[in-house]
Formats: structure tokens, sequence, C-alpha cells
């Protein structure tokens, strides 16, 4: 088989390529693959950072007022959003509170969620693990009641109940 | 240093490659499996922003942090300047880091069980990624493992959190669980049948992904895919797991119909091919890694067809990894060049085949 670049050496080099989910193959011989690969057409997946560029191209700044919104740093690792639009990195943990207005978007593109349901860090305070342990409950509750499992749903009902009065009283509330 | 346990002359760095050499569950055509979890400590800037003082910060609280668990020290540590050029690739080459980790120094270690099961890298793209990777499809084994580590590490870590977005992460593309599992498997049949097209146009409608062999951005060589999970954020590890290992044996099952149509419809061609692989492998002077790869796929597409048994599966796992250039360098211990690796990958192939 001759390379399919050149047409006159043997094709010893047999690549898998994929573009957009497809998937192909290419026979080249030893020097053309060379070339191949050091040409930027060889992009065979779309990286995550370019595919996060053009999510944050979608959300250009347009007025004077975004732009100077644009420009404003976090205080804590002097990051501003631009440079997060132009790397596709965030700056430390501080910047996700900063430019939460912003990132919130993309996220929902990224994700189709935005609410986290995964595990909690073992050194974070009770208050955390109760506040998630009742939106996980809560989403419960909901599929038992679409479930019309009524008996199941009231114990969760209390169980949650309980856990929001135990909040209150830390937070220094009256339960309600 | 528990670092000298790997030998401190990298020529000698031990092959950790249990994950490769123990048959898991669906052997024949899932490789391995591997979760991996992005950790950064909070308020300290993630290590594309930080300054050098502050990435050796990072550093030192997460080596403190393994230094005190009874578990984890018992882990080599290496630091970058233990990680020489050769050393640093042959890890790459066996999935034990990632291509991006040690290119230069950027206060970045290691933590590495001895037979490669688990590795925790620091300052790479996060402050912390913690690695597991299993022998077949054992993904729900491999989040138990990274998760305990995990949970002994976060006790004595300040990481990055937020209720509402999870474990923040250096890309919003991570955020959340910050998880990613992934399967690494081969897929002879579906792709000469063309169906693999078909398949991972589905895959990302579900939340998956499929890159190749090292990861983001590689080519796809000798028919092995990587599928792994894009969402991370709004649903919860066990249910990602669940997801991945419900895809997978439903590939695992579309690979092995394939095989079978295969065979019923040209059993001979089929046989031809992968003998004609095991020729080329067993007589070659020179060969590149591509080629070697493309016919090992064939071959071992044989013996999974039962078509012959003189080729054992685990050594053409063993010879995916150990016909790369940097442990092809150190099984010769000296520097090859070009032709000069095609030379020795051919003639190890030779010997490892035993023909």
């Amino acid at each position: 088989m001759f390379c399919e670049e050149c047409h006159k050496n043997l094709a010893t080099v047999h690549l898998t390529q994929m573009v957009d989910n497809k998937v192909s193959k290419v026979h080249l011989c030893q020097e053309c693959a060379k070339k191949f690969s050091e040409s930027a057409s060889f992009d065979l997946f779309l990286s995550l950072p370019e595919f996060l560029s053009t999510l944050f191209e979608l959300h250009q700044p347009q007025s004077p007022e975004e732009l100077f919104e644009e420009t404003k740093t976090c205080p804590n690792c002097d990051t501003s959003f631009s440079d997060i639009r132009e790397t596709g990195k965030v700056g430390c943990s501080k910047c996700y509170e900063i430019f939460s207005p912003k990132l919130e978007p993309i996220f929902k593109k990224i994700h189709t969620s935005v609410e986290h349901r995964g595990k909690i860090p073992k050194s974070a305070s009770g208050e955390v693990k109760r506040k998630l342990k009742i939106s996980d409950l809560e989403q419960k509750l909901e599929t038992y009641i679409e479930k019309e499992e009524f008996e199941k749903a009231a114990i969760l009902r209390d169980q949650i109940k309980n856990l929001k009065a135990k909040s209150d009283i830390r937070i220094g509330r009256e339960p309600k | 240093m528990t670092g000298e346990r790997l030998g401190a002359n990298p020529a000698e760095g031990g092959v950790r490659l249990g994950w490769l050499l123990t048959e898991g569950k669906e052997g024949d055509i899932v490789l391995s499996s591997r979760v991996r979890l992005a950790r950064n400590i909070e308020n300290l800037p993630f290590p594309q922003w930080a300054k050098k003082e502050e990435l050796k910060q990072a550093r030192e609280l997460i080596k403190k942090a393994i230094f005190s668990d009874p578990k984890l020290k018992k882990l080599s540590f290496l630091l970058f300047k233990d990680l020489p050029d050769l050393r640093r690739q042959i890890l790459m080459e066996e999935h034990l880091i990632s291509p991006q980790f040690g290119e230069e120094d950027r206060a970045q270690a290691l933590g590495l069980s001895e037979d490669g099961a688990l590795s925790i890298m620091i300052n790479e793209e996060d402050h912390l990624r913690i690695q597991s990777l299993f022998p077949g499809l054992s993904l729900f084994e491999a989040w138990a493992s990274a998760d305990e580590i995990d949970d002994r590490l976060s006790l004595k870590l300040k990481l990055a959190f937020s209720e509402k977005w999870g474990y923040l992460t250096v890309c919003p593309t991570n955020v959340g669980t910050a998880m990613r599992a992934s399967v690494m498997m081969h897929l002879p049949a579906l792709f000469m049948s063309r169906e693999v097209n078909q398949l991972f146009g589905t895959l990302s409608k579900v939340g998956m992904t499929v890159r190749g062999l090292f990861g983001e951005g590689t080519q796809a060589l000798g028919n092995l895919f990587q599928v792994s999970n894009q969402v991370t954020l709004g649903q919860m590890e066990k249910e990602i797991i669940e997801n991945l290992k419900g895809v997978s044996l439903q590939i695992v099952e579309r690979e092995r119909t394939a095989r079978k149509l295969l065979l019923r419809r040209g059993k001979l061609k089929v046989l031809d091919q992968a003998h004609r692989a095991l020729g080329i492998l067993s007589f070659a002077r020179i060969i590149s890694f591509e080629e070697a790869l493309e016919l090992l796929s064939m071959v071992r597409l044989g013996v999974d067809l039962g078509l012959f048994n003189q080729v054992n599966l685990n050594t053409l796992n063993e010879l995916i990894i150990l016909t790369r250039p940097a442990h092809l360098e150190k099984l010769s211990r000296k520097e090859l060049k070009g032709e000069e690796l095609d030379r020795h990958r051919a003639d190890l192939l030779r010997e490892k085949l035993g023909l």
C-alpha cells in the first residue's frame, strides 16, 4: 500500500483519526506522517480548552460597562475575567465567588445542571453537609411524589423537617 | 526518601504494570478502568497562575498531609528533581502521570504506589490529582480506592469547595465532582464494521466522550479507545460510575456481536489478517510504534477469537507499553534515535512473541 499523502513511498504508518466523533483511517509513509502530525490540521479531537474558548466567545463583553467589568481582578489571586476567558482557566477558589454570575451560564452549557450533588470534603462544616443532605433528600422526595409513593415521601418529609430544624438552631433562629 | 525504592538510577526504575498484567473483568475487551479526582487548596492560586513560592506552599501542604497519614506515607514520594526526562516519560508511557506533568520545574511532586494502581500528582493542572488504575472493567473498585484517598487527604487539607458548585477546579469543565472516570477498550471489530462512528456519536448525548490512547487530544492507535464521562456537575459520583459502567458493558456487547459477524462473514479473511500481523511482528527487523500497535491489535483479536493460542493475552498487554520509546531506551540502557528505536522494538517483539 502506498502513502496516501505523497503516493510515492510505502505506507508504514496507519493512523486512526477522529473528527467530530467520526473515525477514519489514514495510511502514510514515515516522512509524511511526521509532517502530518506537526501540521495544525492534525487536531484529532477538539480539545477541551478549545471547546471552552468557543463557549466563552459566546459571552463577549458588549457595552463599555461590561468591558470595564472584564478588567476587574480577583482580590485573592489578581486574575481578571478576561484572563479566564483567554485561557479557559480559573485563577483560584475565590474567583468562583467573584465571577460567579459570569461563570454560571458557561457551566449550564457544559454540564446541563448547575447544582453539585456529589461528595463533600470530610473537612466541610456540619452545616454544609446538612444543607447538601437536605437538597439531596428534597430531590428524592420529588421522585417519590411523582411515583405516588406517598408513604416513603412522608418519611423523607419528616427527615427533611428535622434536618432543617437543626440548621435553624445552629444559626440561632427559632425553629419553625 | 522512600522514592529510593524505585531505584535511584532511572534506567532501573521498576515497571509498574500491575493494572495491565492481571486479567480483569471483560479483560478480553476492556484493558483498564481509571478514576481521576481533581482537588485544589482553598485560597491558594491554582498552579497555572501561581508564583513559585505559592506552588511550593501547595506542595508542602499536600506532602505533609500524605506523610501524616498511616496508609499514604507508604507511597513512594518523588520530587521534580527525582524525575529526570527518561523516568518521567516512562511513567507517562505507563499512564501513571499525564503528558503535561513535570515538563518544567513547577514544584511538582508525585506519590506512587508500588503496583501503579494509585498515583497522586501535585501541581499538575490542579494542585492535587488522585488517580487509581485497575485492570479490566472495575470502575467501582477504582472509584472506591480514589474516594478513600480523597477522604484521607481532605481530613488534613482545606480544599476548594463550594456548596453550589462542588469541588472547584482550574478548568470549569471539571467543576462539581471533579471526577473523570474512564475505560480503555480494544474495539477492532466495531472499528472494522464502521459501527464506531455511530456509537461515538450517541455517547456525547449521554454525557460521555471518547478519546485516544493518551487522553485528551491524542490519536486512537491500535483500535484502543478511552470512553469517559464528560459531565461532572449535577450528578453524584456513583451515578456517573454506574452510567459509564452501563455504557461500557453495552459497547463490550456490541463489540462481541461485531466479532461474531466478522467471523461468520469472512472467517478466512480475519484468520489471514491475524496471522499476517503475527507474521510481520515475528519477523520484522524494523518497526514503528504505530505499526506495531496496529498489528498487535490484530493479533489480540486473533487470540480473543481463539484463532491461535500460542500467544498470551498478558504478553500482548505488556507489549502495548514496552514497545514505547522510553521503555525501549530503558531496556537497552542507552539513548535510541529514529531507526535504532524501530530496530530495538522489532527485536523485543520477536523475543517476546517467542518466535
